[in-house]
């Protein structure tokens, strides 16, 4: 009586493991083998606007067309945070999103999401400057290792090997260099320096290398006009380089001691900076203005122009409490005089958009764009179909204008709501 | 303008309860019966009291207090009777006008059973006060192997999360409010007091008596400045001998020793000891995480790889221990109470990451704190107890090291890498130290608390804490002071704040109404070295000196016995840290003008509590709760280089929380606690552009708990008795970003839901001081996460042995 039951259990064993067999068979025959990866489809034209919220994190919104009317950020996508320092071949380079150590490679695939193709990790969580010359060739720097520019294949995002700057210039012998900034001429990558450590150089001091023959090339530097604290060249993609092959930099002057913010000049041929070249766009709207004479947003617009965020006006409230507090020397040794009057410089509306001849040396302001605060968000300007585009964030209005570069006169191009406004990239442009 | 209608409403509501009060003080022909019921030296609340041929009834209020008005003259039989003692019966003899009496009654139960009874009064008396509090039985889990942070976790409100395993850094989430709005007291003493050798997620909770979670809302007699709340810890006190002593092991090679005890010296004197050691090597494994590692290519250059796989903490060894020695005198003439105590603590941690959990861990750092602190804590009552004095004071000496010099990398392996150093030569700080820090402080508190009348109560308390840091550190950053270098660890930074409230307590009709209002004065000082200055010739010391205000209410309405509701505001202050207003001595600057924190915060709730027919007890609890938050301190840029602490967030925050117990059957309890929150940015950086509406982040708006107890009394054949247990938590997904609609936010920052179960059992074998106890800690292996997605360990256990005479 009970062997049928058992027999019939025994039945459904084997059954089960036929099945099982079969079904394990054949998924084993339905594997294939595939190393290659799948074909990424990304939008090869569009725009991305940036902002960031109270808590630090980044908001990110795509269009495929250039937006009009208010982009309202708060709908976009959330980042740990979202910095681009290049884009090339509608990929975006960039510091990773998740505030992990290393860079990452971002693009916008067909459904407009922006998503995250590859990863260079690095072992010093600081790293934060990444740049590409083109299909083939990137360069970023591990600050762990400073004394190294390391090259990428940037479609690929693998190591190619480094370059060994040790023999770079070392104002201060005790500290090592991160840098500021790779800007490409050529073959070759030059890039300003500061203390790995944070502390400014008392001049400007450029490394070069040679990607070729990936060796370090030479120094160059000029000791005054000092950089000061606000040394301000870490902004997005190239832009530096003219059509003759002329590389310019800027500082970002100094506070209260009457340094300008300079423009310096590395002519064409040449790999030292030429030091007949002075051009101080700040001295030349408004010479008094001692206090902050800063400018930023520096990048070449064709024809010998650039454009540039300057602050030439010497805010009335700042000096008027200097004047009633008896002097300079008397706001510095009370903190509260001198944070509020350093907080009048950082804020006011002081500075306004200008297009600077590097020829003749001259500088426009942009008319009928309203002025801004000399550290205000949003210094990433781009270019469509001629046009200019930058940003404007003030008390009252975040937005972009546009402006012919030559007829210095520009007109908004659409509002920025929702978030701070950090920027807007236009991913069919290699910067 | 909200702020002075209310302020004015306070004035008025003091101007009206002192007229209330002293227009009742009438005299009258027959006598009043005032009295106090204790049970082994504290309060009953509840205990019913009954004389005899007047068909009158009363129930003892919160402080163990009973009245009983319009005795005519002569001689009564007076009970005295509450569950879990013995009734007690007195003969009264009403011959004057107040006749007081002192009822100590004694505990009717098993010796198990009597701390339980105790604990039952005790927090039944902190759950009923007006101002919204939640009291969490600490000795009903002795027996436990459980953390005062765990405990802590089974409440409405109150989200704790860490950075890694045992005595790791930890975050306190009291309704939505983080980090120093939320104040944690040892005793009434400010934690920091300890110097940071003793925090919530190292203390056992066999040293505690329960934790009093205060939301919002702080009485001025344990409050400093706290802009969200506060948590008391509160350590177990007897008067009557005892001997107890656990030993816990568990996952992760952790131990943890405690053993305290009380010997009477004479009828009124004793010493005591209290005492915990905790050790652990924290190596849990750690699911999905990125890690890097190293390869050399062919022409030599090495690089840097990363992937994601399970990996084992290797370096976050925490050791603690804590010694506290009392010399206790009580019932003398001179003193109801004096404690002369000292306590020691150590703490030595390896930091195993930062805040966030990194590709390249930590290898090397370390810190360490020790911390002697001798206190003195007196109390007398005063004209027949109408006056309360209590006086405690506290003086503490910290060594801190900070170990934070290599140049060697780690991976998560443990090992070096082998082609690359650490430039900085530090390896969290931004540059090395080798940090020694001396924090000389000390604490005072001076309460004092007078019945006016038999209705009305005044308490006055004054808080004051000094600290004087300094230190050395002989690999850190100089200052150049006329071309002489200079250690800006040897300048001294002092602290001083003084922190004093008025308090007034009213009872109406009955005492079915309480109402308490409250006044706040802090003031604070502190002088550092001010070393952005240039060019001086004498060191640049800043001083600041501010004053600011605060005030509350809190109403009470006693419905029927088993019923009250109650509500409660405080206008509360955070007063701004050293690093807020001096800065870090590097990229952030000073703000000598920053002003406190404050919060309008607003309780509202219910309780009803009963024996229901066919149930042995069950209780609802529902709060509201509102936090609106303004001047809140955050790091803003400051130019294009600096940062800088500025007031300027607003923070509306609103939430219910809803607390259910039940015990059907005597062998059965269940607690159920849930809250829901919600903490919406409103204040924009940019007028033009702000993200108004959206969620603080990184702090939870749903989570829930539940915990079932079945007790086994005398199971095999009579012998033993055993305990299990279910613990549940459940935290809904959140986003570590600041966004507005967690539905479109970015899954990629979006701590997914998690779920939680703990289970366990208590055994104690008859006849026998040994009690064990065996919990299983996340039993589903679940994915957990701390502060910041920091995973916590999997499935882990812990075997606690409980020895006590």
């Amino acid at each position: 009586m009970n062997f049928q039951p058992r027999f019939k259990g025994f039945n459904h064993l084997i059954l089960l493991g036929l099945l099982c067999a079969f079904a394990f068979g054949a998924c084993k025959k339905e594997v294939i083998e595939d190393d290659t990866e799948p074909e990424i489809i990304r939008k090869s034209s569009g725009f991305i606007v940036t902002g960031t919220t109270s808590s630090g994190n980044s908001l990110v919104k795509y269009f495929d067309e250039l937006p009009t009317g208010t982009v309202d950020l708060s709908e976009g996508k959330d980042f740990a945070e979202f910095w681009p320092t290049a884009i090339y071949n509608n990929s975006i380079y960039l510091t990773r999103t998740d505030k992990a150590s290393g860079f990452a490679k971002m693009y916008v695939n067909e459904q407009g999401e922006i998503v995250e193709e590859k990863v260079i990790p690095t072992v010093d969580e600081g790293s934060f400057r990444i740049a590409v010359k083109d299909a083939e060739t990137g360069v970023f720097q591990d600050r762990a290792t400073p004394n190294l520019i390391t090259i990428f294949n940037p479609s690929t995002l693998t190591i190619e090997g480094t370059i060994d700057m040790s023999a770079g210039i070392d104002p201060i012998d005790s500290l090592e260099q991160r840098y500021q900034r790779f800007v490409f001429r050529g073959d070759d990558v030059f890039a300003p320096i500061r203390a790995n450590s944070g502390e400014t150089f008392s001049g400007f001091y450029l490394h070069q290398a040679n990607l070729t023959s990936r060796s370090y090339v030479g120094s160059t530097f000029i000791e005054a006009p000092f950089s000061g604290g606000v040394l301000t060249v870490n902004n997005f993609g190239q832009g530096m380089v003219d059509e003759m092959g002329n590389l310019y930099f800027q500082d970002g002057g100094a506070i209260g001691t009457g340094t300008f913010s300079r423009i310096y000049k590395i002519p064409a041929g040449s790999n030292q900076i030429d030091t007949s070249y002075v051009f101080e766009p700040v001295r030349l709207l408004n010479p008094g203005n001692i206090f902050y004479p800063t400018m930023n947003g520096f990048k070449l617009v064709g024809n010998g122009k650039a454009i540039a965020r300057v602050n030439a006006e010497t805010p009335q409230a700042a000096v008027d409490i200097v004047v009633n507090a008896g002097g300079v020397s008397n706001v510095i040794a009370d903190q509260n005089l001198l944070n509020q009057v350093l907080n009048i410089l950082f804020t006011a509306e002081s500075a306004e958009w200008c297009e600077l001849d590097l020829s003749s040396q001259t500088v426009t302001p942009i008319a009928g764009a309203p002025k801004l605060g000399a550290n205000a968000g949003g210094g990433v300007t781009f270019e469509l179909n001629g046009e200019i585009y930058f940003p404007i964030a003030t008390v009252s209005e975040q937005a972009y204008y546009k402006y012919t570069p030559g007829s210095p006169s520009a007109t908004k191009a659409f509002d920025v709501v929702g978030a701070d406004l950090a920027g807007a990239y236009n991913i069919a442009n290699n910067n | 303008m909200v702020g002075s209608y209310l302020k004015l409403g306070v004035i008025g509501l003091l101007v009206f309860l002192c007229g209330q009060t002293w227009g009742q003080s009438g005299l009258t022909r027959k006598g009043t019966v005032q009295g106090h019921v204790s049970l082994k030296g504290e309060a009953v609340v509840g205990a019913s009291v009954e004389v005899e041929g007047l068909k009158v009834l009363k129930l003892t209020d919160q402080d163990g207090n009973f009245s009983i008005s319009e005795v005519p003259y002569g001689n009564y039989e007076m009970e005295i009777s509450y569950l879990g003692a013995k009734s007690l019966r007195i003969l009264l003899a009403v011959d004057s006008e107040v006749v007081r009496v002192q009822c100590e009654m004694e505990i009717e139960a098993t010796q198990m059973e009597t701390v339980t009874i105790e604990e039952r009064s005790e927090l039944a008396q902190m759950q009923s006060r007006p101002i919204s509090i939640n009291s969490l039985d600490a000795v009903a889990v002795r027996n436990q192997a459980l953390g005062a942070e765990e405990l802590l976790r089974q409440t409405t409100g109150v989200v704790v999360r860490q950075q890694g395993g045992l005595g790791s850094a930890v975050n306190v989430n009291l309704n939505g409010l983080n980090g120093n709005a939320v104040r944690v007291y040892y005793d009434g003493i400010p934690l920091e007091v300890f110097g940071g050798g003793v925090q919530i997620n190292n203390i056992p909770v066999d040293v505690l008596r329960r934790m009093d979670v205060y939301k919002g809302v702080m009485p001025i007699d344990v409050g400093t400045d706290a802009l969200g709340g506060g948590i008391n810890l509160v350590p177990f006190h007897s008067y009557k001998e005892y001997f107890r002593t656990s030993y816990t092991f568990g996952s992760f090679n952790t131990h943890r020793l405690t053993a305290g005890g009380l010997k009477n010296l004479s009828d009124r004197v004793s010493i005591s000891g209290n005492s915990f050691l905790n050790y652990s090597d924290n190596d849990f494994n750690m699911r999905n995480i990125q890690v890097l590692t190293e390869r050399t290519l062919e022409n030599g250059t090495p690089v840097y790889e990363e992937s994601t796989t399970d990996i084992r903490r290797f370096h976050d060894r925490h050791f603690s221990g804590f010694a506290e020695g009392e010399l206790l005198f009580h019932d003398f003439k001179w003193t109801d109470r004096l404690s002369l105590s000292a306590s020691y603590n150590y703490r030595h941690d390896e930091l195993q990451h930062g805040q966030q959990l990194l590709s390249v861990p930590i290898g090397q750092a370390t810190r360490s704190f020790s911390t002697f602190s001798p206190r003195l804590d007196y109390r007398k009552g005063l004209f027949r107890d109408k006056i309360q004095l209590r006086y405690f004071g506290v003086f503490s000496y910290t060594r801190s090291v900070n170990l934070d010099s290599t140049t060697a990398v780690y991976d998560w392996n443990g090992q070096i890498f082998q082609n690359i150093t650490n430039s900085s030569g530090s390896e969290i700080s931004p540059i090395p130290t080798q940090r020694v820090g001396d924090n000389l402080g000390t604490a005072h508190r001076f309460s004092a608390n007078y019945q006016l009348s038999k209705h009305l109560q005044v308490a006055v308390s004054d808080f004051f804490r000094y600290s004087h840091i300094t230190g050395n550190d002989p690999v850190g950053s100089r200052l150049n002071i006329n071309g002489e270098a200079v250690d800006p660890n040897t300048i001294p930074s002092i602290i001083q704040r003084n922190i004093f409230g008025a308090e007034l307590k009213a009872e109406f009709w009955k005492k079915k109404i309480t109402l308490v209002s409250f006044y706040k004065n802090y003031q604070y000082s502190a002088e550092s070295i001010d070393i952005l200055q240039r060019g001086l010739d004498i060191l640049p010391i800043r001083r600041i000196d501010e004053t600011t205000q605060g005030y509350g209410f809190a109403l009470k309405y006693q419905v029927v016995p088993a019923v009250f509701v109650r509500g409660s505001f405080e206008d509360a202050t955070r007063i701004p840290t050293e690093t807020e207003i001096f800065g870090d001595f590097g990229a952030i600057v000073p703000n000598y003008t920053l002003l406190p924190e404050t919060s309008e915060n607003w309780n509202v709730g219910m309780r009803f509590e009963k024996g229901i027919a066919g149930m042995e007890s069950f209780f609802v609890q529902i709060d509201a709760f509102v936090r609106n938050r303004s001047n809140l301190i955050r790091l803003d840029a400051f130019g294009p280089e600096n940062s800088i602490f500025v007031n300027e967030a607003v923070v509306n925050g609103k939430g219910i929380e809803l607390a259910i117990g039940a015990e059907p059957v005597e062998t059965i309890r269940f607690t159920g606690n849930f809250t829901y929150q919600s903490n919406e940015i409103r204040t924009p950086q940019l007028a033009a552009g702000a993200l108004e509406g959206a969620q603080v982040p990184n702090i939870p708006t749903l989570f829930f708990n539940m915990g079932l107890n079945y007790s086994l009394e005398r199971i095999v054949r009579g012998k033993g008795d055993l305990e299990l247990f279910w613990n549940y938590f459940f935290v809904d997904r959140f986003s570590i970003n600041e966004v507005r609609d967690l539905a479109t936010a970015n899954p990629d920052f979006i701590v997914p839901t998690q779920q939680l179960h703990n289970v366990g059992l208590n055994y104690a074998p008859p006849k026998t001081p040994l009690q064990f106890s065996f919990t299983v800690r996340n039993v589903l292996n679940s994915r957990l996460f701390d502060n910041f997605r920091i995973p916590r360990p999997g499935t882990n256990f812990s075997i606690k042995i409980n020895y006590s005479l």
